[in-house]
């Protein structure tokens, strides 16, 4: 390791071990503790990156995450960033967006032809040549060229977890203001969350220099990390990002592969300040860094970041920085200062150790090739001259971290200068702390953070006093003639790109941005957006605080998809009966979040075994898993006036022991479910709904009952209860094998009664009910019991041919015999009148839901009407949804079709126009193959006209 | 109810069974569903309870312990009883029967072995798995022991009734007996490090 400072400097890295990777294939040591990217510039490896546009070679910028210089991939995972991410032992590191390799990378010669490539290029040239060129020529090279990593679309399984806290205070930025913020609010009572991106606390306390002397600061350190430790009340969370403001404080923190959604009563944003890069030709090369990278790479780090530097103090903090470069033993060939005299009083010093400082002098142009090798520099006067160097240190000013406390509904104002800022209109039980709130002055920092801290846990409005002024000395901005002077690193905009724009006539700084793309990378304009700013603001003659900022949204940094996307199991319910049906080996099917057996395939194919099935019912028997269906309990003595009310029919006279159609309307008059009501007592009802529709059947019983405040209880007994139906010419047989209390005889057991008792040890409510338009029964019973009832019916009805059987025999039995279903053959608009159900309707009573409806709607005339059709043969390829045309116009579409093995014709249920609706009138059916074909109407039921079979 | 035939439970076949209540302080998913437990609702339920000597707590969202039972109050006219796992409860199968033989406002059956599953996360990881299965506010001075949520946990409607025994962290939560399954697999998925099992009843 050849950069490494000796002892004292490194807080983070564990020089008694080592580790190691390989950047590029090249081996890489490293000691714990370090960032892919200290160990790199350890090592000399300075050069991280391509650029996104001119594939110029780049490097560390920020050391703190803030910029895309740095992204790279390891393994699958793209666009880590290397100033943040600890070395793994044995990892294998790339970087992205290189043709060839980083040193010789091939992509380097469009650097040479950016003249051709002006902004917004993109807008004028992917039109052409021809009418597809953007799909044909420019999407495929844009997507080769996108530069941020390889997607691996075979990624190694990685587990990501989100969880939700709630706390009294967030502190977020755990630097002097936030670890002061927190200990405040923390010894008020309040439970602190702390978070800080950092891998440990203190922020610029950790690296930054404060003063000559530098042990006053590090006494601050220490005295403010034991306090907190010494607070049982405040949860720390390091390494981890505050990447958002919802409403009501809501906030996500990612950390890691972890997603910690907090719930905050009171937020401190300590968001601390982001340092500003100077632009100047060539500023973009490896060796160009922030005061505060150097600052990082030295204290964090233990690594030199240069031999012989040239330090750009454009504030306090670049006098500072030097004297740290110069504790490490850094050259430093000259602090240039802009100013004509001294403002920081640091200069004494300076000379004391023999550092030259240059004043009144600017930077024209960083040189180099993969790293920086000279200074060009100008005097007021305009004299040049060149310093040589391989580090070029920027102190340029700072803007405060506004990402946050943005996204919650205020606003960043500055002077004309651009180098004073508030942060104002901040909203309720939001407090701003340390430099987020313009603070410099590390006393002052301190003293903000434990005014918040206190603000926040008394839950006191925002009340901040207006900031000293901090910074101070706005570099002067002009374009080099020959460019290179990078505005936006992400996106390799220039000084003339923005200038450029607004000579293309975008004035507003939203328009600028969205036409040049400046802000618009990974570092979303932390780094940009002030320099735009001005730029527009020169080029436009007007201040800063009338081109304003463009604006802040979440996220404020990088997240991954997986942190979105919710990774955990998908929601799925299952019957009781799930574990019988695939030992029978079903294919199950998923119908909402349950899941049903589709059909029982056996030895041959699907279509054969439907076919078997349906045979089945119509001359054995068969059984169905049937607890899908919604199950209600109505309950109390208003509960028939209350069925009379939600269905369309009458219910409040049904006799006990009686089962009854139910059909619901909603208050448009549209069908919203059906079913059947069992009466069991006087004040009791055992409802049953669709599968799809009870929860919303439910919901609009609670608001009922509500509205008409009756005395009723509706229980959503769905999942206690499972249900079975038992169905064919056989079914009376197979139950009649089975003890129990109950007389299925027909005599006592008639079509459309319903039982309560006891079989096979079962207690049970049976419905004398079905789908198919066979003997049918509806065995109701709890859930516990299935089972056993599922394996005692099979038993009993082996030798009279009882099977279970699918979904989609039922589909079709229940199709033979012209039953809806709801949701296939019913839609948000579908009217009773529509189906041909007026006899459904009751006349006698004064109110249900959706009456009204009804009846205005039946006012207006017929629109559609569901009839029945048949087919011979189906070469046309009809299927559901397949148009009924008349006069080449769609008039309606078919919602239900399918092979009926009883009849030996295609059926199907389909919306016509009310006079095509007639037996015997032919209609018009587009086939999916496009061929139209001619189909008459045919009265329903299909099967068993008269009904006969279902009350044998 | 009366039942004859043998009764199953979703996660029969899927966790093992445990002889006992355990006790060694592991982290543990435990399948109670097996457990008798009694749910009352509608008018006439409070009074009926409070004339049988069972302690009522005073508002919802509160237990109260006595006879080895825990008594939940989800409503004013609501209320579950869980039998101590580690003991079980006599009484409570007194009640169930008291129930079915009075006459007159007593409340309506609400089917809570049928319709909930229960299971129960114990040990020392509890607090630590609370922020992972719901979102609500789990910290201890907000939801400690003896408070019970109505609320979505496993992106699912549940009642989640903070429960400690055996001086162990406890959770009991109760939801839609047919996502059984699917509450195993997102508790895997989650919690990797509790152990699964299952308590006969």
């Amino acid at each position: 390791m050849t950069n490494r400072l000796g002892n004292g400097w490194g807080s983070r890295i564990d020089r008694s071990a080592r580790i190691g990777f390989t950047f590029e294939g090249r081996p890489i040591p490293a000691h714990p503790g370090d960032t892919i990217a200290s160990a790199l510039a350890a090592n000399g490896e300075w050069v991280l990156s391509r650029s996104f546009k001119y594939h110029r070679p780049r490097g560390i910028l920020t050391m703190a995450g803030q910029d895309a210089n740095t992204l790279v991939q390891i393994g699958d995972e793209t666009n880590v960033r290397a100033d943040l991410r600890p070395v793994g032992d044995g990892i294998a590191v790339t970087p992205q967006n290189v043709n060839g390799s980083l040193r010789r990378d091939r992509g380097r010669v469009i650097d040479h032809l950016g003249r051709f490539l002006p902004v917004g290029f993109y807008y004028r040239t992917f039109f052409g040549p021809g009418r597809n060129s953007w799909l044909k020529l420019w999407e495929p090279i844009i997507r080769k060229s996108a530069g941020l990593g390889v997607v691996s679309l075979d990624p190694a399984p990685r587990r990501y977890v989100k969880e939700t806290r709630h706390c009294d205070v967030l502190v977020v930025g755990a630097g002097p203001a936030g670890l002061a913020a927190a200990i405040r609010a923390a010894e008020a009572g309040a439970g602190v969350i702390l978070v800080e991106k950092e891998p440990d606390l203190g922020g610029a306390l950790t690296y930054a220099r404060f003063d000559v002397e530098t042990a006053g600061a590090a006494g601050r350190l220490a005295a403010l990390r034991d306090r907190i430790a010494a607070l049982p009340n405040v949860t720390v969370l390091t390494g981890a990002t505050c990447n958002g403001h919802f409403q009501d404080n809501w906030l996500p923190v990612l950390q890691g592969d972890r997603m910690i959604r907090i719930r905050a009563t009171d937020l401190v944003l300590a968001t601390g300040a982001h340092e500003q890069p100077l632009t100047f030709r060539g500023n973009d090369l490896p060796g160009v860094m922030l005061s505060s990278a150097v600052q990082r790479l030295m204290r964090h780090y233990a690594v030199r970041p240069g031999q012989r530097a040239v330090v750009y103090a454009g504030d306090r903090d670049g006098y500072l920085a030097a004297l740290d470069l110069d504790d490490a033993g850094v050259r430093i060939a000259a602090v240039i200062d802009p100013e004509s005299e001294d403002r920081d009083g640091l200069s004494a010093e300076l000379t004391r150790r023999g550092i030259p400082v240059m004043r009144g002098h600017r930077i024209l142009e960083a040189r180099g090739g993969l790293h920086l090798k000279s200074v060009q520099i100008q005097d007021a006067k305009g004299n040049r001259s060149a310093l040589d160097c391989d580090l070029l240190v920027m102190a340029g000013g700072y803007t405060p971290g506004y990402q946050l406390a943005l996204h919650a509904g205020a606003r960043l104002t500055s002077d004309d200068s651009g180098t004073n800022f508030a942060i104002v209109d901040v909203a309720g039980h939001i407090h701003m702390a340390g430099a987020a709130a313009g603070l410099s002055d590390l006393a002052a920092v301190i003293a903000s953070g434990e005014a918040a801290g206190a603000r926040a846990a008394a839950g006191d409005a925002q009340d901040l006093p207006p900031a000293p002024v901090g910074w101070r000395r706005a570099p002067p901005l002009q374009a080099h003639p020959k460019g290179r002077d990078f505005v936006d690193f992400d996106e390799d905009l220039q000084v003339k790109d923005i200038e450029n724009a607004v000579a293309d006539g975008y004035r507003e700084l939203e328009l600028v941005k969205r036409y040049s793309t400046v802000g618009m990378g990974p570092s979303q304009g932390r780094h940009a957006a002030l320099t735009t700013a001005r730029i527009v603001a020169r080029k436009t003659a007007r201040s800063l605080a009338e081109v304003g900022i463009t604006t802040a949204r979440p996220p404020f940094g990088p997240e991954k998809l997986g942190l979105l996307a919710d990774t955990t199991p998908e929601r799925r319910r299952l019957t009781a009966l799930h574990g019988a049906h695939l030992a029978a080996g079903a294919r199950m099917m998923p119908v909402g979040a349950w899941w049903r057996p589709f059909v029982y395939p056996g030895q041959g194919s699907e279509t054969d075994a439907i076919t078997r099935e349906i045979r089945m019912v119509r001359e054995a028997a068969g059984l169905l898993d049937v607890s899908t269906l919604g199950k209600l309990e109505v309950r109390g003595p208003d509960a028939g006036a209350f069925l009379d009310r939600t269905y369309t029919m009458a219910h409040a006279g049904q006799p006990v022991g009686r089962v009854r159609y139910c059909l619901a309307l909603n208050e448009m008059g549209s069908i919203l479910d059906d079913g059947v009501a069992y009466r069991m007592a006087q004040d009791h009802y055992y409802v049953t709904a669709t599968t799809g529709a009870v929860d919303r059947l439910f919901a609009e019983m609670a608001l009922q009952k509500t509205i008409h405040g009756m005395n009723v209880d509706i229980q959503n007994v769905t999942a206690a209860f499972a249900a079975i139906n038992l169905t064919g010419p056989n079914a009376r047989a197979v139950l009649e094998r089975l003890p129990g209390s109950l007389d299925f005889s027909r005599d006592g057991f008639a079509f459309l009664d319903g039982r309560e008792g006891e079989l096979a040890g079962c207690p049970v409510r049976v419905m004398r009910i079905g789908f198919t338009g066979e003997l049918s029964y509806e065995i109701h019973l709890p859930q516990s019991c299935a089972a056993g009832m599922w394996g005692a019916l099979l038993d009993a009805g082996a030798d009279l041919g009882l099977r279970p059987y699918g979904l989609e025999a039922s589909r079709i039995l229940r199709l033979e015999k012209g039953h809806i279903i709801i949701g296939q053959d019913t839609d948000a608009l579908t009217t009773p009148d529509e189906l041909g159900m007026g006899w459904a309707l009751s006349r006698k009573k004064p109110f249900y839901m959706g009456k009204a409806a009804v009846e205005a709607r039946r006012a207006l005339g017929d629109k559609r009407r569901l009839c029945g059709f048949t087919l011979d043969d189906n070469a046309a390829q009809v299927g559901e949804s397949a148009l009924v045309l008349r006069d080449g116009d769609p008039v309606g579409h078919v919602t239900s079709f399918g092979h009926s093995p009883s009849l030996g014709k295609w059926i199907g249920l389909a919306y016509v126009a009310p006079d095509q609706a007639g037996p015997g009138t032919p209609i018009t059916l587009r086939g999916f193959a496009g061929a139209e074909v001619q189909a008459p109407v045919t009265a329903l039921p299909f099967y068993d006209a008269a009904n006969a079979r279902q009350e044998m | 109810m009366s039942v004859n035939a043998p009764r199953n439970w979703p996660l029969d076949n899927r966790l093992p069974p445990l002889a006992a209540w355990p006790a060694d302080g592991r982290d543990r998913m435990i399948d109670l569903s097996a457990l008798p437990r009694f749910g009352l609702r509608g008018p006439g339920t409070s009074a009926w309870l409070t004339e049988q000597g069972c302690p009522l707590p005073p508002t919802i969202h509160q237990t109260a312990e006595a006879d080895g039972m825990t008594v939940v109050r989800l409503g004013a006219e609501e209320v579950v009883l869980l039998p101590d796992p580690a003991t079980g409860s006599p009484r409570l199968s007194q009640l169930r029967q008291g129930w079915a033989a009075a006459s007159g406002p007593k409340g309506y059956d609400a089917w809570r072995e049928e319709s909930w599953c229960w299971l129960s996360l114990t040990g020392p990881g509890v607090a630590e798995a609370l922020p992972l299965l719901t979102s609500i506010d789990t910290r201890p001075d907000v939801f400690g022991p003896g408070a019970v949520a109505q609320t979505r946990a496993m992106h699912m409607d549940a009642v989640l009734i903070r429960h400690d025994l055996g001086g162990q962290p406890g959770l009991d939560m109760l939801f839609d007996m047919a996502s059984s399954d699917y509450a195993a697999d997102f508790i895997a998925d989650v919690l990797p490090g509790f152990q699964m099992g299952r308590l006969a009843g």
